[in-house]
């Protein structure tokens, strides 16, 4: 095409764009894009370069390439990955939600003491009810018990023992050497009564933590984890996490104490 | 590991710690933008959601290099709610014409129409300032008569062959960008 034509060319789609050919003008011209692909590439792009930086609105042109982008995008995000990433987003905007409405409420810290009271009794209903739970279904003192099932030279009950005495600082350290050794049997066990440690010594950060190493373990134990991190978050009446963790657990029946959860979440 | 990194591994392995790390820093920028446009705090929610949505979308399928996590977000984010506010103007000016989309079509057209805007505005700012000057001024007004005072242009056909070139330029330029074909494919 030379330079002459380019103009008349260009001249055409800038009508064509701002709508200002007539009706007979423009059944011609989209006759010529349906048999001229490179013709209505270039319409296309120019429609589209006018909207996006120009903020222009452009009459609706079919476009079976944008249509094609746009499916393929779409399968992608239903992907079972995608759905994920999106799921775990959804999850971190809710518990931050929750989070953030309790700053806002903790804001006004320095209002008499007995009226903040008063307040948290009407915006969280439920966490006297968190005690209660908490109170009804903690076990950390029922611990599964090692002594009889490690094998004679398993340093595991030295640590049990240390965790029943309620020498949580010794148990810790304890047990953060024997799960360095991964190998042995009595892994995720080590894990459980880490977490209880951690949790005994009030440092919630840590058991929380090291329950989330026992959940991403190939123990078949590791649905504990869920359920030891909300005895902690029920134990923090931590509201949005109480039922995050919840759904985690009741998204299948296999997790331990799905049961348990269910009355729970009745309760609550 | 860098701190963009660090963020869009989060998000794709699902380190619910630095995710919350990303709404506790960021957030509250974006909402106070939306909330000061007239957006409401479920629209910030969503459109920071779809941003992190669409940082993955980048990050897995394009292996894009992020320089800054933080200016990007915020960019992307900012884009996206002006997009709906026009949206908005002409869902009320020509309501019927665009159906009800789902969550996945509606995030799925974002991310297209921010991919587009994204290899627009990159191959836009490769061209000389007059010609960005020049097309820019001839788009707002959509007359070449404004060009003449404005570039001291000699006739309307020296301030339309002008705009001829700069828009053959910018053309150019995009349709010899890699992404143009990606987006194409």
């Amino acid at each position: 095409m030379n330079s002459s034509e380019e103009h008349t060319s260009q001249k055409k789609i800038d009508s064509y764009l701002n709508n200002t050919m007539s009706t007979s003008d423009r059944l011609l011209f989209e006759k010529e894009m349906k048999n001229n692909a490179d013709l209505k590439e270039d319409v296309l792009l120019q429609k589209s370069i006018s909207e996006v930086i120009f903020n222009h609105h452009v009459p609706h042109i079919e476009d079976s390439s944008r249509d094609q982008e746009l499916a393929i995008i779409k399968k992608t995000l239903e992907k079972e990955a995608y759905q994920k990433y999106n799921r775990n987003i959804e999850k971190a905007a809710s518990i931050y939600s929750g989070k953030s409405k309790k700053r806002k409420f903790f804001y006004f810290g320095s209002i008499a003491a007995t009226v903040l009271v008063f307040i948290a009794v009407l915006l969280f209903p439920n966490e006297a009810s968190f005690e209660t739970l908490y109170a009804e279904y903690s076990n950390w003192d029922e611990l599964t018990s090692y002594v009889e099932q490690s094998e004679s030279q398993d340093e595991f009950p030295k640590g049990e023992l240390l965790y029943k005495e309620k020498k949580y600082a010794e148990a810790i350290q304890f047990f953060e050497t024997y799960i360095k050794d991964t190998d042995t049997t009595l892994y995720a066990a080590g894990l459980m009564y880490l977490g209880a440690s951690y949790f005994k010594e009030g440092d919630y950060e840590k058991a929380i933590e090291t329950y989330d190493v026992l959940i991403h373990s190939d123990s078949y134990d590791n649905s504990k984890g869920y359920w030891y991190q909300l005895l902690i978050y029920l134990k923090q009446k931590d509201e949005s996490k109480v039922k995050a963790t919840i759904q985690i657990i009741l998204s299948d029946q296999n997790n331990y104490k799905y049961n348990t959860v269910l009355e729970m979440e009745k309760d609550l | 590991m860098k701190h963009n990194e660090k963020y869009l591994d989060a998000l794709i392995n699902n380190d619910s710690d630095i995710i919350l790390e990303i709404y506790t820093k960021f957030y509250p920028k974006i909402a106070s933008f939306v909330l000061s446009n007239k957006g409401g705090s479920e629209d910030a929610q969503d459109i920071f959601q779809d941003a992190l949505m669409y940082l993955i979308y980048v990050y897995q399928e394009k292996s894009i290099q992020i320089n800054s996590f933080e200016a990007y977000l915020f960019t992307i984010c900012k884009n996206n709610w002006r997009r709906r506010l026009k949206d908005k103007k002409e869902w009320v000016t020509k309501e019927g014409i665009y159906p009800l989309a789902d969550k996945t079509t509606k995030t799925s057209l974002f991310i297209l129409e921010q991919q587009r805007e994204e290899l627009y505005t990159k191959n836009f700012a490769k061209l000389s300032e007059n010609c960005k000057d020049v097309l820019t001024l001839y788009f707002n007004t959509m007359n070449y008569s404004d060009l003449l005072d404005a570039f001291s242009y000699n006739s309307i056909d020296v301030a339309r062959h002008r705009v001829f070139k700069c828009r053959k330029k910018l053309i150019q330029l995009i349709k010899g960008d890699k992404n143009y074909h990606t987006l194409k494919e």
